[in-house]
């Protein structure tokens, strides 16, 4: 286990580098320039004050040693400043990755939780009404992107009940009630894609293991439907839930800053569209590496978790 | 020029349904949008409410309001070529020794009761007494003098430039309430560099030294209480303004709201009082009763530039301009995308004091819509079958590439195909102000601090990139002189020959302006739109109910 343990750790760390230069290199690539975006759409700008402020930036420096200054920063904890405001990166994430986070969380617990609830419902009740129900509503939960469902639940909510989430940010610690209300409908918005992911999944997999002899046997032993399928059939269909589990986790990091845009939330993910937009290099790479750290540690956990659910999979390492 | 709520300006009568029938070009993209079709499928309303007897209502001390802003003011230093949402906090905070009537961008005094002009380099100007910043300190010559000879060269963040700076030689404390400033050379920009209150607010002396994004002092109607980035500004009210009375309200928060649906829905919800929204998302709060939507022109002008330098194009021959020019049918641009909502357009807009050149001269002659005048030009330039080019502009707002797309069917019909390219505004900017990588751009310009200001693109002292290769000695001639005159009259009748020869040889095109719109709810008085942007407003409105 802990030989498992320790390869996984030393690729997710290969990974995360790997990832490092990646960001690096596209952000210098995109169209567009720190500069100019600072400059603003005024008068066309002098070339001597576009020298100037590459050189005050930084940005003349080779790409090599550009690198290699921001990587050092990273490992030491000096994250630079952001070109906009000359604020410390390191304090915006702290701002806003508590916001990030629990739109993420609870994303993911809703997801789950709703998702293998209603995966197991359909299994059970398989060609039922329940079952195609669920099975339509999933469909609807992949198809539909959650900023297009986030717009029509503030539609609905300002039109019919003249109600939308709290606009300002309330911490959870000092309004928890009122965090509630603000953050339920961005949740509810993030989880859906993956409430339906894992409940088609979790239904193919029940369906799977329901059939298999063994839950045959517990039932003619005199093991209850119910005890059955918590019991015995749950524990090893989710094996292969545990793992799609973490890559939502990826594709709703991805649809967060639209979701923190739409509903005003200043977090993580808003703060990366607005340094996109004005190509605030040292922001945008920070955030990133963050938020791709972050997947890669949810799935490592996984990974980790996978070996302690599954006796094959530690045998095997 | 009216841009106030009143009777006229109202909305009466029933909304009509919505045509899913017969879907228009504009009607598609707000459907897209989403947040504009479902108000007609829950049934039409009666009239939204009429604040026919809003100016006959007397305000009330008291209250707060919440308006809804579009972007992030980043940092609320008052220096460095703020953006536009950072100027938008910061007039709430600071004023300067002039300022602008918002309606008619009448000068008139602010800090500065008085000033004279004894020479065309010097100015005079004389404090306010009795005057205090946010934290008690009052405001002293010593002041102004710190904030105009910081304001050339800021210290970060923001730019250590300031593009709109008058030629500022020495700014001299003659009393403690007395400043006397002299110029390098003559400039009438001054006293409007001073009103615009971009770059100009007066700060406190050795503010700089402190953390000026935590830290705000000024002596305008609100204190700044607290600014969370991609969140909020609040404000409370300056219980000592020199303004006796003002402003009404105890507290003004700016809740950053980005996305336009989200703004919506707000302001449907009440959650916010106020908020700017396009002219197709007016149409559907029209029939809101609980909002009033108040519309005003403002200064901004849709323009074209064409690179003039470079390898050999069909942009350098001023027939091929012109041809473009009369090939687009402005009124159709107006009615397409503004609604209706907007005027033609000089280089100098209209609106902007009496200096823009007339509605009637601009329909008529100088943009008159003449297809076949257009398709003549191109003949007798070498082009009987058109040519192709590029266009380029900003992707957000949704009007620039809509604009641009009209004007690429316009310009289809005399058999110029252009190629609308919307680009990210970091990218487009990167084309326009740095690497000049353009053939033809489309974008907008906003207000300036004097009417030179809407000439520094055509300027040659500037050497801008891409009107290089244009050159005219009269036009040269006017704009020396113009810097140099400071009679009112003599320099009306230098911008107006000036903007007669852009819009006659248009090394840059302008197209349209626009209205603007802004629902505020109805519990919300005195508010405005304001011709110079932002809202000013604000700093004197009130609300029916001050204990909400």
């Amino acid at each position: 286990m802990i030989r498992f343990a320790t390869q996984r750790i030393a690729s997710v760390v290969a990974t995360l580098f790997g990832m490092a230069v990646a960001i690096f290199l596209l952000v210098r690539l995109l169209p567009g320039n720190a500069v100019a975006a600072m400059l603003g759409p005024g008068e066309p700008a002098d070339p001597a004050e576009v020298a100037r402020l590459t050189h005050a930036l930084g940005l003349d420096k080779p790409w090599p040693v550009q690198f290699g200054e921001w990587i050092g920063g990273l490992l030491t904890g000096h994250l630079g400043k952001s070109y906009l405001n000359d604020q410390s990166i390191g304090l915006i994430v702290v701002r806003g990755l508590p916001i990030t986070l629990e739109i993420a969380i609870g994303a993911t617990v809703v997801g789950t939780v709703f998702g293998v609830t209603l995966g197991v419902v359909a299994a059970v009740w398989q060609n039922g009404f329940w079952d195609g129900v669920i099975r339509i509503a999933g469909m609807a939960g992949l198809a539909l992107p959650s900023f297009w469902i986030a717009t029509l639940m503030l539609l609905l909510t300002s039109t019919a009940f003249h109600w939308v989430p709290p606009v300002s940010y309330v911490s959870p610690f000092k309004d928890p009630l009122g965090n509630l209300a603000q953050f339920a409908l961005p949740v509810l918005a993030v989880s859906l894609h993956s409430i339906a992911s894992l409940m088609r999944l979790t239904r193919t997999s029940m369906l799977e293991v329901l059939h298999d002899d063994y839950l045959r046997t517990a039932r003619s032993k005199g093991c209850s439907k119910r005890r059955s399928v918590v019991r015995h059939a749950l524990r090893n269909a989710l094996l292969p839930v545990i793992t799609v589990i973490g890559y939502n986790v990826g594709h709703l990091l991805g649809g967060v800053p639209l979701i923190e845009t739409i509903f005003g939330l200043p977090g993580v993910g808003y703060t990366l569209i607005q340094a996109i937009n004005s190509r605030d290099y040292g922001v945008i790479q920070t955030m990133t590496v963050l938020l791709a750290a972050v997947f890669i540690a949810v799935n490592l956990l996984i990974d980790l978790m996978y070996g302690v659910l599954d006796p094959r999979v530690r045998e095997a390492a | 020029m009216r841009n106030e709520a009143g009777p006229s300006d109202s909305v009466t009568g029933e909304v009509a349904p919505p045509e899913w029938g017969r879907i228009d070009r504009r009607r598609f993209l707000s459907l897209s949008a989403g947040a504009v079709a479902l108000p007609g499928l829950l049934g039409s309303r009666a009239a939204g409410s009429v604040d026919a007897l809003a100016h006959l209502a007397k305000p009330k001390r008291g209250g707060s309001v919440t308006w809804g802003t579009t972007a992030d003011p980043v940092h609320l230093s008052p220096y460095g070529e703020p953006l536009g949402a950072t100027v938008e906090s910061l007039q709430m905070i600071y004023e300067s020794l002039v300022a602008w009537d918002p309606r008619t961008l009448k000068i008139g005094p602010s800090l500065a009761t008085k000033w004279e002009i004894p020479d065309n380099t010097t100015y005079v100007f004389h404090l306010r007494p009795g005057v205090k910043f946010h934290s008690g300190k009052p405001l002293t010559a010593d002041d102004v003098k710190y904030s105009l000879e910081t304001q050339k060269s800021p210290p970060p963040p923001g730019l250590p430039t300031n593009s709109a700076y008058p030629h500022i030689a020495s700014v001299e404390v003659v009393d403690p309430m007395t400043v006397k400033v002299t110029q390098t050379q003559p400039d009438p920009t001054l006293l409007g560099y001073l009103a615009w209150r971009n770059s100009s607010f007066i700060i406190p002396q050795n503010m700089y030294a402190s953390d000026t994004q935590t830290h705000a002092d000024g002596t305008g109607p609100f204190k700044l209480l607290e600014y969370v980035p991609n969140d909020h500004v609040t404000f409370t009210r300056n219980t000592h303004y020199w303004k006796s009375g003002l402003p009404y309200l105890d507290k003004l928060t700016f809740k950053i709201l980005p996305d336009e649906p989200t703004r919506l829905t707000a302001i449907r919800a009440g959650a916010i009082d106020g908020t700017t929204v396009s002219t197709d998302s007016a149409k559907t709060l029209e029939s809101v009763r609980s909002l009033n939507v108040l519309k005003g022109p403002v200064a901004n002008c849709i323009v074209m530039y064409f690179k003039l330098n470079g390898p050999p194009k069909p942009w350098h021959d001023p027939r091929v301009r012109q041809a473009v020019n009369f090939a687009i049918d402005r009124q159709a641009i107006i009615d397409n995308v503004f609604g209706g909502q907007g005027h033609f357009s000089s280089i100098v807009p209209d609106g902007y004091g009496d200096w823009s050149i007339p509605q009637h001269t601009l329909r008529t002659k100088y943009e008159k819509h003449d297809k076949a005048h257009a398709k003549a030009l191109l003949k007798q330039a070498g082009y009987p079958d058109g040519f192709d080019f590029t266009l380029i502009v900003i992707a957000t707002p949704v009007m620039y590439p809509q604009i641009a797309q009209v004007v690429a069917a316009h310009l289809g019909e005399v058999g110029i195909k252009a190629k609308v390219q919307p680009l990210q505004s970091a990218t487009f900017e990167e084309h326009t102000q740095v690497s000049g990588d353009i053939d033809c751009a489309l974008t907008g310009k906003g207000i300036r601090d004097d009417v030179s200001g809407f000439f520094v693109d055509v300027n040659r002292s500037k050497q801008p990139w891409f009107v290089g290769g244009w050159s005219n000695d009269k036009f040269n001639n006017l704009m020396d002189t113009g810097l140099e005159e400071t009679s009112a009259a003599k320099r009306k009748a230098v911008y107006t020959s000036a903007q007669e020869i852009v819009l006659t040889e248009l090394p840059i095109m302008p197209l349209v302006g626009y209205n603007e719109f802004q629902p505020v709810v109805n519990r919300l008085k005195g508010m405005y739109v304001a011709y110079p942007g932002y809202e000013p407003g604000l700093t004197q409105a009130w609300v029916t109910t001050p204990g909400s």
